[in-house]
């Protein structure tokens, strides 16, 4: 177990819990070097700003996402690793081949603490290697071997043989099929943990790599172990009281899982069902949480160091009469594979769920993309000759996850994600493919829940929920149909989350703790002093990269909008109220934003709003 | 007072590994606790940690040629400096709970932190208990 202080020019600088060293991956040489981060970067924090900034500064934003010269950027933070609750999560940054967009996207489980102990920041990938690989960092150590043995294996199997052969302490990530065959919302896995939106997995895969495995001895050291251990005491304090409160929502989480919260979706009219075309499932009772865990064998886990344990593993039937198991449906694969195609079989549900793992694909945006594809169907604009391709069919769904996966028959052009797809089966199919820029809708229904529905049309990596008034909206905080005062709340809410990726914390975690505890943990973990206050400018001012990148992208105004039905074709079900967005107000609501970001009407942010963000040097850049 | 484990109710989320090492070693390096959490989807964990209270016959004592393993005051202890490496203790735990520190390549296990051990304190499912009871 290797002594930090060998690495440390004698032991002079002082201990915190960024190494300040990132592993830069040559995928075309085969090899690994060690590059020590310059000191503009660290003002960073990490995670989310790591990536971002880097990506920025070094990817040409109209770079193909699948070229050589497109880069993945794997991160972690100031508290990855260490014993501060729900800060299992890593961050990957690269240029997205689903949305063109930038993009960052976290998995959580054990993959972030094994990258920390490796006694780095992060790894960034480069170019593209001419036959596929696996590569293996011990420690700061590189090697890459021959992928063959592991090719066409889904994402858990690759995972095993990777153990097998090098050693049960490694902790993986891979792709899996789709990965392999530039499916654009092939996702990277580790653990069933997925760094699922926005394709991440076809870039590895555009590079030839098919899994990366770490080990590493060198742990976490804190700047002040003994004020660390006490933010932590009183934080784990805060959020048991949270997990004991009947009505608290992460409290639900822990009892029950992400699930949980299902019923109140519903009773709401905001479950967004038959390809968004209702707001109400009639079988959702039979997929929600509370039933996998009265009808399943079920087991809680957690993600590494999390007393949340939002985790449910549970045991199912297939549909050919065999048994399996899975890690989930997480909430937003009910809705994804469950809702949003009339699947309400809890057993079909948890099949097509470990299906999306085994090829190595965002069960978001494939549910999106399979729901249009039914709709498609039944308004005969396409045909398969294997699959009925009905809403609700469970052969139908297994069979397209499968067809998308393998890029086989209509599945080649459904893999090229929702809108790219609609484009191409045409007849008006653009108008009801549920996404933005690409991307499949996450959990929630626009015309339901403005706000959300705001966040999903200015996400800078589409349809995102991650950033949305959704808890708000949802409980009835604020009005759901009202446009009134969202701009700022999405605004608001959007800096802050990225603030707390660059730590990089799970969302859960911001929703139990008072948020002047950041400060507090960043500078007894990595010796950093920040103000709350700059924290929060530092999560505006990584938006702003992110936009001057989607900007040099080539994308606008036009692209910050949500597909024709959410203008044009009132919610229907029980308690929906038929609800359909204004399109003018919605424009304005738009205008209100881009001016409370300072940006101009084409959402190009504008000098003085950069300059006090202290980036006017990457003014104009494009 | 003895170590009860529950795996139904752990959830692996390691941190009474965490705080195992913060604890002996000062740093967190979960490779270095005394506990060690192995998971086996989607069957329940193996929790490995000394339970010397339960072990019958404690076998280590009786392996170790270097006497380096002794009973203090009704607990099992490993004396570092006595310890030679040959990890013959390893081998024979029924609880799988020693371990060799790689560089030192000296034996090492679960001291149970002078009677408060650590690792309960952290744990909110009740996995890891310790009693008086039987």
């Amino acid at each position: 177990m290797r002594d930090r202080s060998l690495d440390m020019d004698g032991g002079s600088v002082m201990a915190g819990s960024m190494y300040d060293r990132i592993i830069r991956i040559n995928c075309e040489k085969n090899s690994g070097s060690i590059w020590n981060v310059p000191d503009d970067l660290k003002s960073y924090v990490g995670g989310m700003g790591y990536g971002t900034k880097l990506l920025l500064d070094e990817v040409n934003p109209k770079t193909d996402a699948l070229s050589p010269d497109n880069k993945l950027i794997l991160t972690v933070g100031p508290l990855t690793g260490t014993s501060a609750p729900l800060h299992a999560q890593s961050c990957v940054v690269t240029k997205s081949p689903l949305t063109d967009t930038i993009l960052n996207c976290y998995a959580g489980g054990f993959i972030g603490a094994e990258i920390k102990y490796c006694g780095i920041d992060g790894v960034i990938f480069e170019g593209a290697s001419s036959d596929w690989k696996v590569v293996i960092i011990d420690d700061d150590k590189v090697s890459f071997e021959d992928a063959g043995p592991v090719m066409g294996m889904g994402t858990e199997e690759t995972e095993s043989w990777m153990k097998e052969k090098y050693g049960a302490g490694y902790k993986t990530i891979s792709i899996g099929r789709a990965g392999e065959k530039l499916v654009r919302m092939a996702s990277l896995f580790s653990e069933t943990r997925t760094y699922g939106r926005g394709g991440a997995g076809a870039v590895l895969g555009s590079k030839k790599i098919k899994a990366v495995a770490f080990r590493g001895t060198c742990g976490a050291d804190l700047a002040d172990t003994d004020e660390f251990s006490r933010l932590v005491k009183e934080n784990m304090s805060v959020i048991k009281d949270a997990c004991g409160q009947e009505f608290n929502l992460v409290g639900m989480f822990s009892r029950f899982g992400t699930g949980a919260g299902m019923g109140l979706v519903q009773s709401r009219g905001a479950l967004a069902t038959r390809n968004s075309q209702f707001g109400s499932f009639d079988s959702s009772d039979a997929i929600s949480a509370q039933n996998y865990e009265k009808d399943f064998y079920t087991r809680w886990v957690s993600c590494y160091g999390c007393p949340v344990h939002c985790g449910r593993v549970h045991k199912f039937s297939t549909h050919d009469g065999g048994s399996s198991w899975a890690r989930g449906p997480e909430y937003e694969t009910m809705y994804s594979l469950g809702s949003q195609l009339c699947n309400g079989d809890p057993d079909v549900l948890a099949e097509a769920n470990r299906l999306t793992e085994v090829y190595g694909v965002d069960s978001l945006t494939i549910g999106v993309t399979i729901s249009l594809a039914l709709e498609c169907a039944e308004k005969g604009l396409i045909k398969d000759p294997d699959l009925k391709l009905e809403f609700g069919d469970p052969l139908s769904i297994l069979g397209l996850i499968k067809k998308i996966g393998d890029r086989e028959g209509i599945g080649d052009i459904l893999a090229e994600g929702p809108a790219r797809a609609a484009e191409k089966i045409g007849g008006g199919a653009i108008d009801f493919a549920m996404q933005v820029k690409n991307s499949g809708f996450a959990a929630w229904m626009p015309r339901r829940m403005v706000g959300t529905g705001l966040a999903f049309a200015t996400s800078n990596r589409g349809a995102c929920h991650k950033r949305a008034p959704i808890g708000a909206e949802i409980t009835g905080q604020v009005d759901m149909l009202s446009f009134d005062d969202k701009a700022r709340m999405v605004k608001k809410n959007q800096d802050v989350v990225n603030s707390i990726f660059t730590l990089i914390s799970c969302r859960f975690h911001e929703f139990m703790t008072p948020h002047d505890y950041y400060p507090g943990f960043i500078r007894a973990a990595s010796g950093i002093d920040l103000r709350l206050d700059e924290f929060y400018a530092l999560g505006e001012r990584i938006w702003n990269l992110e936009k001057i990148f989607n900007l040099g992208a080539g994308l606008g105004r036009e692209d910050d909008i949500l597909p024709a039905r959410c203008y044009t074709e009132p919610v229907k079900g029980a308690v929906s109220e038929s609800s359909v967005l204004d399109y003018d107000r919605w424009q304005d609501m738009l205008t209100e934003y881009y001016s409370l970001r300072g940006w101009d009407y084409d959402g190009v942010p504008q000098a003085a709003k950069l300059e006090s963000l202290g980036i006017a040097h990457y003014a104009g850049q494009d | 007072m003895r170590f009860v484990v529950d795996t139904e109710k752990c959830t692996e989320c390691g941190r009474c590994t965490t705080v195992c090492s913060l604890t002996k070693e000062g740093r967190i390096q979960p490779l270095s606790a005394r506990i060690r959490i192995t998971r086996r989807w989607p069957e329940t964990p193996l929790i490995a940690v000394c339970r010397f209270e339960d072990c019958p016959g404690n076998p280590c004592i009786e392996s170790c040629s270097f006497d380096a393993i002794k009973l203090i005051d009704g607990k099992v202890e490993i004396i570092e400096d006595e310890c030679c490496g040959c990890s013959e203790c390893v081998s024979v735990c029924p609880f799988d709970a020693i371990k060799m520190n790689d560089e030192s390549l000296k034996a090492f296990k679960c001291d149970l932190c002078g009677g408060e051990p650590a690792c309960v304190a952290e744990c909110v499912t009740g996995a890891l208990i310790w009693t008086e009871e039987a």
